[in-house]
């Protein structure tokens, strides 16, 4: 006469036997008797791990982890104010940088003879590159004021997208987000 | 998942802290019962639990409610307590027969027995199957789920099931043939 298989049985201990297996086991187990041991012993596991299965953890836990959290989120506004201080300090460079730019190109001339300010080469290069396009508008204070006027808008857009993590084409272009 | 939980989920994701208490509240219990089993030690238990919230906050959001946010959640625990036994000095303190009895002070002798007894068989097992058999009796873990707990697949995960629970079968049998029958 072969045993119960050991699985079977502990299934048969967990009650998820197949109606059929069931009826199989139980009339092999109705006449052996170290089966119905072995069945004893994985019933009396499950009972064992079952009743005294959970552990309680401390009645503190749940404040203590909540103040963990509390901390943690603190780091992280504070880390987030000073990466938007460097941003703002960060475009305003740019500005200015992009404004200085625009005033050269809007008061420069090639030989400086004019104005007193001697164009550096890239500029001369820009203004040729323009004149080449032979665009219908010809005064140069015109058309370098139009540009320095948007490299000033593209910049703020540009700090209001990445203050609000978002830099899409819209940000810098578009409307501004509701 | 039940619906209460993914609400906590969603104020949680929306900066609402508090609804994060009650997923504490929920878990923290079966929580600490699994990082025990692995750790084998109250204290480290402790520190894995409040650590494994912490991390579940702050990963809440790559939390896609793809699995269970227990199956998620333990998944953290048992990654937790896995590489806190791994850095752990030789000669550390595992649990003893201190820590459990205080754990059950309030509850009958008996029940400090039986706790006693099923401690030392899960301590007697190795880390997978120490995690496996205790998933396995806690609520609603199927063995899907709990495979994708110990990353195995199902048949891996019932052999593994099927041997951690047929080795504390035969220790306590050979251990408390008698005792066993006088608490239960
Ligand atoms: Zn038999």
């Amino acid at each position: 006469m072969n045993h119960i298989r050991e699985d079977i049985l502990m299934e048969f201990a967990d009650g998820t036997l197949m109606p059929e297996q069931k009826k199989e086991a139980e009339l092999h187990l109705l006449q052996c008797n170290e089966c119905r041991e072995e069945l004893a012993m994985y019933k009396s596991l499950n009972d064992l791990l079952t009743a005294s299965n959970i552990h309680r953890a401390p009645d503190e836990m749940p404040d203590e982890v909540m103040r963990r959290i509390e901390f943690h989120r603190s780091i992280m506004v504070r880390k987030a104010k000073s990466r938007n201080t460097l941003i703002r300090f960060g475009s305003i460079m740019f500005g200015m940088l992009a404004a200085i730019v625009s005033l050269g190109f809007i008061f420069g001339t090639p030989s400086g003879k004019d104005t007193g300010f001697q164009m550096p080469a890239f500029m001369m290069n820009a203004v040729s590159y323009m004149q080449s396009l032979k665009l219908t508008i010809n005064n140069p204070v015109i058309l370098y004021g139009v540009a320095s006027f948007m490299i000033i808008m593209i910049t703020e857009r540009i700090y209001t997208g990445v203050k609000h993590r978002k830099v899409t084409a819209s940000t810098i272009f578009g409307v501004k987000n509701p | 998942m039940n619906s209460d939980e993914n609400n906590w989920i969603k104020a949680c994701l929306e900066g609402d802290t508090a609804s994060f208490r009650m997923l504490v509240n929920t878990y923290r219990h079966l929580a600490y019962t699994l990082a025990v089993r692995i750790t084998k030690n109250t204290e480290d238990a402790e520190e894995v639990t409040q650590d494994a919230f912490l991390k579940a906050y702050t990963s809440l959001a790559g939390f896609k409610g793809e699995s269970k946010f227990s199956t998620w959640f333990y998944k953290i625990v048992l990654n937790l307590a896995m590489s806190k036994v791994r850095r752990r000095k030789p000669g550390h303190q595992n649990i003893d027969e201190l820590n459990l009895q205080t754990a059950a002070d309030s509850e009958s002798k008996q029940k400090t027995e039986r706790t006693y007894y099923v401690e030392k068989a899960i301590g007697s097992l190795p880390d997978d199957e120490a995690a496996i058999v205790t998933l396995y009796y806690m609520e609603d873990q199927s063995l899907d789920e709990i495979s994708k707990v110990v990353e195995l697949t199902v048949t891996n995960t019932k052999v593994k099931l099927f041997r951690a629970r047929k080795k504390m079968a035969e220790m306590l049998q050979r251990e408390l043939k008698e005792d066993l029958y006088s608490i239960l």
